[in-house]
């Protein structure tokens, strides 16, 4: 099986090369890891909400353990939406984390990383989908989307993480995207929990954006 | 480029390229393409450009076997996908279903 196939690994191929900033794509990515772990049992839903590492879980690699430990030590256990907001604000963890489903897809050829420098001296880095990998998610995607038929889990909350992070524009015509949005509906109201979550990772980087936007504005205004 | 054939003629072929199987099952093109990728729809590869030629009238059962499986079943195409693959007769490289 292709490294590509599941729910983290599809919404990078699918999403790299967008014009989502790397920041919103990695939180993103972060997000798709979790909610992994919420369908496998790894993270545990507790009292109003606030998220457990389960006792069992012994990660199999860096940037797992790095969140896993994060989690586990944390002063105060936090809701999922709180989660992303923390990794969003902190770009080693993030990245960190992100290099778990990163590292297979490099490796497989279903994303290059390419550095370049901004105005000849800021280091620029950027993943890059391969064209074929790309293409292969977006059949999965209008297959499962566009024809009659239930969608399996994976590929409805991939679908519902590319609603929320607003590329659909890049694959799909103004038709095919209402018949997409008609059958996204029926899978919210079948699965309002993951949802509920994917829109959170939205609300999450939305509020740290609009806090540090606000939090220039203020230091510009401070110094004039 | 050879001439495009007309629906008569793929109507009664053996074998029909992808596009003219769009045309006789009228599903997309991407549909075909990723239930071929995933191994659901039988196909040739006869000549030495590999263009896929899939045989006509096994493919477009199979394609009504998805449809009643999906819609009477409700089974996703990943369910499809095993209950084919576990029925050793089924070889989609072969054409033979």
């Amino acid at each position: 099986m292709k490294a590509s196939s599941g729910l983290a690994p599809s919404f990078a191929v699918a999403a790299a090369g967008s014009r989502m900033s790397r920041s919103n794509w990695e939180t993103y990515l972060a997000g798709a890891v979790m909610l992994e772990w919420l369908a496998e049992g790894i993270l545990i839903r507790g009292e109003k909400d606030k998220l457990a590492i389960a006792d069992t879980f012994a990660p199999s690699s860096e940037g797992v353990r790095q969140l896993a430990e994060t989690i586990r030590g944390a002063r105060r256990p936090k809701t999922f939406k709180a989660w992303i907001g923390h990794l969003h604000s902190r770009n080693k963890l993030r990245r960190t984390v992100v290099t778990d489903p990163l590292t297979p897809l490099l490796e497989e050829g279903a994303l290059r990383y390419e550095e370049t420098r901004l105005l000849g001296f800021i280091p620029l880095g950027r993943y890059l989908p391969d064209p074929a990998a790309q293409d292969r998610i977006v059949q999965r995607l209008r297959a499962e989307m566009l024809e009659p038929g239930p969608v399996d889990e994976t590929t409805a909350v991939l679908a519902m993480l590319l609603e929320s992070a607003g590329i659909l524009k890049r694959y799909f015509s103004e038709y095919e995207r209402n018949e997409w949005r008609n059958k996204l509906k029926r899978l919210q109201q079948d699965n309002p929990d993951a949802w509920k979550r994917v829109e959170d990772i939205r609300r999450a980087i939305r509020e740290i954006e609009a806090a540090a936007a606000s939090g220039a504005v203020s230091a510009a205004a401070a110094t004039m | 480029m050879s001439r495009p054939r007309n629906l008569e003629t793929i109507a009664q072929a053996e074998l029909v390229t992808i596009g003219e199987l769009v045309r006789l099952s009228g599903m997309r093109y991407s549909t075909l393409k990723y239930y071929t990728e995933i191994g659901l729809l039988p196909f040739r590869q006869l000549d030495a450009g590999l263009v896929r030629r899939y045989p006509r009238e096994a493919s477009l059962r199979r394609l009504e076997e998805i449809r009643v499986c999906k819609e009477r079943d409700g089974m996703t195409i990943l369910q499809i996908v095993e209950r084919y693959a576990s029925a050793p007769q089924n070889d989609a490289r072969t054409g033979e279903v």
